[in-house]
């Protein structure tokens, strides 16, 4: 069947919100458009309109993003420039991407636990089956050479998977702007941390300015996961709650191994609404229409503990919505 | 509100089919790319062919194949499409008022003093849009004043502050803004890093209590050829999704998600005014439009702008084939109609793509030529 001929399947939309809890001084740097003598030497991004701290989406998706790979541990077949590699599948269904030489396997997008959740883009002069190839793809003529005792052929493009998560940016909480607000450190919001090296020889010094979100600080999260396959969303859920799990462990953002970024979530909460409901969205019905919280989690190691009673509630969920679990 | 046809006057009939939709942001950011380095470009508005675009796909991931295919062969088939839309533009709120920036038509306003307009006229070039109340005036009212000139003379010197900097004319820009974000990719391994930048627009927002108030945002027109209640709740439902899901680029990282406000614009007596106006000699464009070959005498007394539209293919890493569309503003003596532009590339062989160049228009006055 080819994927273009029929829409993506939707059965409906998780959301997840929390509660970001900056534990130790955090750094997410912003471009310094200007350098002042004893100015910052690293800032922080900020919204362009009030000036606040805030952390960006695609910092947190990012993250998330390398911590599964890790996790699932997946080889690195795509190059993102200045020499910087990481997994990404070329195409939906599986296959071998040709990198400095060699054949890597990668997943097909349809199946990735990573490039389902995250999307990925088709990548180029990769190897597919040739049976797979002639049945969902247009291209005959191609290089074609033996790997692992199949025959596989050349691919001009790959095709593209659309991520179902979505990361939104994750803004102050009012109370804890208002607290920023009033801190003394000679900057609107955060602190100056002051990084020095120092020559293990003439002890000379070069000192260095970091800005930093200061712990304690909480942040509104939210993500929103897409239900396209039934029978993928508590996988891909249970993956995402790992995720968080482990980022808890790791750090948000720059200078991580000394100690910055320490994030814990709490307060999670996780909303569903089906295509049903959606469909019904209209001037008149839009506040029925809400979404409908299935269950709230104090942090998330009592999400990852009740994940099993959280499964059996996403899959009644799943049921009671519109459209079948089987594609 | 359900009019009986019989008993109502043509006009009114009309009017009940014109929806304004505003799309707030809230404190999200969105990416609208134009041509520029990388992705360092964006707008900060979305146009006609875009949304139609987005639209749709939300359309047929919630109610499926059929129903979509149905819906676009009725863009297709018919010379009167069953909707209309506009491209979205500015709106602003201050106070209890809201401002909508129009496009300013291509062709000068009623008594603009064309041959003695060297004081002011960088600052009326630059005003390329126009509250709603001067748009009005200028182009479907008594036209350019004198006290216009003075006023406009009086921004290129310094700062005035006469009736249109009291309307918004000269603070567009106040409305949002566009910056850059350092993005990076880092290796797996190494953390070896590669440093790029993305464009984005801010709306306006203020905090009330733990809501989040949009104070400027975009806003677009829609108008049904008849009232089809089946259709609009539908369209309704797509947009509400469509919200939820993101316009522009950069949306898995969270950008791009908008909620909507659904008018009817008969409630609004400018809006009504401006969509009824009868002593109109030309029209002037609010969405893009695209039509071949153009109808007879279209583009006699006409004043326009062309724009390069091209652009991916969503999923595909294919270009779509590049059209030339009249832009917003642009002004003929005839009501513009459109089409939708078969846009798929030679190498895509799945399904046709189309662009839409179906055009909305409102009626104005210029000097005839």
């Amino acid at each position: 069947m080819p994927a273009s001929l029929t829409q993506k399947h939707l059965l409906g939309k998780f959301r997840l919100t929390s509660t970001l809890n900056v534990e130790t001084g955090l750094h997410i740097g912003g471009g310094g458009e200007n350098l002042d003598i004893g100015g910052l030497d690293k800032p922080i991004i900020r919204d362009p309109l009030t000036q606040y701290p805030y952390l960006p989406g695609s910092s947190i998706k990012g993250k998330l993003r390398s911590i599964l790979e890790r996790l699932l541990n997946k080889p690195l077949n795509r190059g993102g420039g200045s020499g910087t590699y990481r997994y990404e599948s070329d195409d939906l269904a599986d296959g071998y991407t040709e990198i400095d030489g060699l054949d890597i396997p990668y997943e097909g997008a349809r199946t990735c636990q990573i490039s389902r959740i995250f999307g990925s883009t088709g990548g180029s002069k990769f190897w597919l089956k040739t049976a797979v190839a002639a049945e969902e793809l247009d291209e005959k003529d191609n290089p074609k050479k033996i790997i692992k005792g199949e025959e596989y052929i050349q691919i001009k493009r790959g095709r593209n998977a659309p991520a179902r998560l979505i990361v939104r940016d994750c803004h102050l909480f009012k109370d804890s702007a208002e607290q920023l607000k009033r801190v003394d450190t000679g900057l609107y919001m955060t602190e100056w941390k002051f990084e020095n090296g120092i020559d293990r020889v003439t002890a000379a010094a070069n000192p260095r300015q970091v800005e930093r979100v200061p712990a304690g600080s909480k942040f509104q999260f939210e993500l929103i996961y897409t239900v396209e396959d039934a029978n993928q969303a508590v996988e891909d859920l249970q993956n995402i709650a790992i995720a968080l799990a482990i980022l808890e462990d790791d750090a948000l953002g720059g200078h991580g191994s000394r100690g910055y970024g320490k994030i814990k979530f709490d307060k999670l909460e996780l909303f569903y609404r089906n295509l049903t409901q959606y469909q019904q969205v209209t001037s008149t019905t839009i506040k029925a229409a809400s979404l409908q919280s299935i269950q709230s989690f104090a942090d998330t190691a009592a999400l990852l503990d009740n994940f099993g009673s959280l499964s059996n509630e996403i899959q009644q969920n799943l049921l009671s919505g519109k459209g079948s679990t089987d594609e | 509100m359900k009019f009986s046809r019989i008993y109502c006057q043509e006009r009114e009939v009309q009017m009940s089919e014109w929806r304004l939709i505003k799309l707030k942001f809230g404190r999200t950011q969105a990416h609208f790319g134009e041509v520029g380095i990388g992705i360092e470009e964006t707008g900060e508005r979305v146009r006609s062919d875009t949304l139609f675009s987005a639209w749709i796909s939300a359309y047929a991931r919630l109610f499926e194949k059929d129903a979509v295919e149905e819906l676009l062969q009725q863009f297709l088939d018919s010379s009167t499409p069953p909707v209309r839309i506009s491209s979205t533009f500015i709106y602003r709120e201050e106070g209890d008022r809201t401002i909508y920036y129009l496009p300013r038509p291509l062709q000068f306003p009623i008594n603009y003093p064309k041959d003695n307009d060297l004081e002011f006229f960088k600052t009326y070039k630059k005003l390329n849009y126009l509250p709603l109340e001067v748009w009005q005036r200028w182009y479907q009212g008594v036209g350019f004043l004198g006290t216009d000139r003075e006023e406009l003379i009086a921004e290129t010197k310094g700062k005035s502050n006469g009736h249109l900097c009291q309307a918004g004319t000269f603070d567009y820009k106040k409305a949002f803004k566009i910056g850059q974000e350092p993005k990076i990719a880092v290796d797996r391994i190494t953390r070896a890093t590669n440093l790029y930048h993305t464009g984005f627009v801010q709306f306006l927002w203020e905090q009330n209590s733990d809501d989040i108030n949009s104070l400027s945002g975009l806003y677009f027109l829609l108008h049904f050829s008849e009232s089809d209640r089946h259709l609009e709740d539908n369209l309704h439902a797509a947009l509400h999704f469509l919200g939820e899901e993101g316009i522009g680029g950069e949306r898995s990282s969270g950008a791009g998600l908008f909620t909507i406000e659904w008018f009817q614009l008969d409630k609004d007596e400018s809006w009504k005014n401006a969509i009824a106006f009868i002593g109109g000699n030309h029209h002037c464009l609010i969405s893009l439009f695209w039509e071949l070959p153009l109808p007879d005498g279209l583009l006699n007394d006409a004043s326009y702008e062309i724009l390069e539209r091209g652009g991916w293919i969503a999923g595909y890493q294919l270009r779509r084939k590049m059209v030339r569309m009249f832009a917003e503003g642009s002004v003929f003596p005839l009501p513009p109609s459109g089409k939708l532009a078969d846009v798929t590339p030679g190498e895509y062989k799945l399904h046709p793509i189309y662009r839409s160049g179906i055009s909305l228009s409102l009626p104005i006055k210029v000097n005839e030529q």
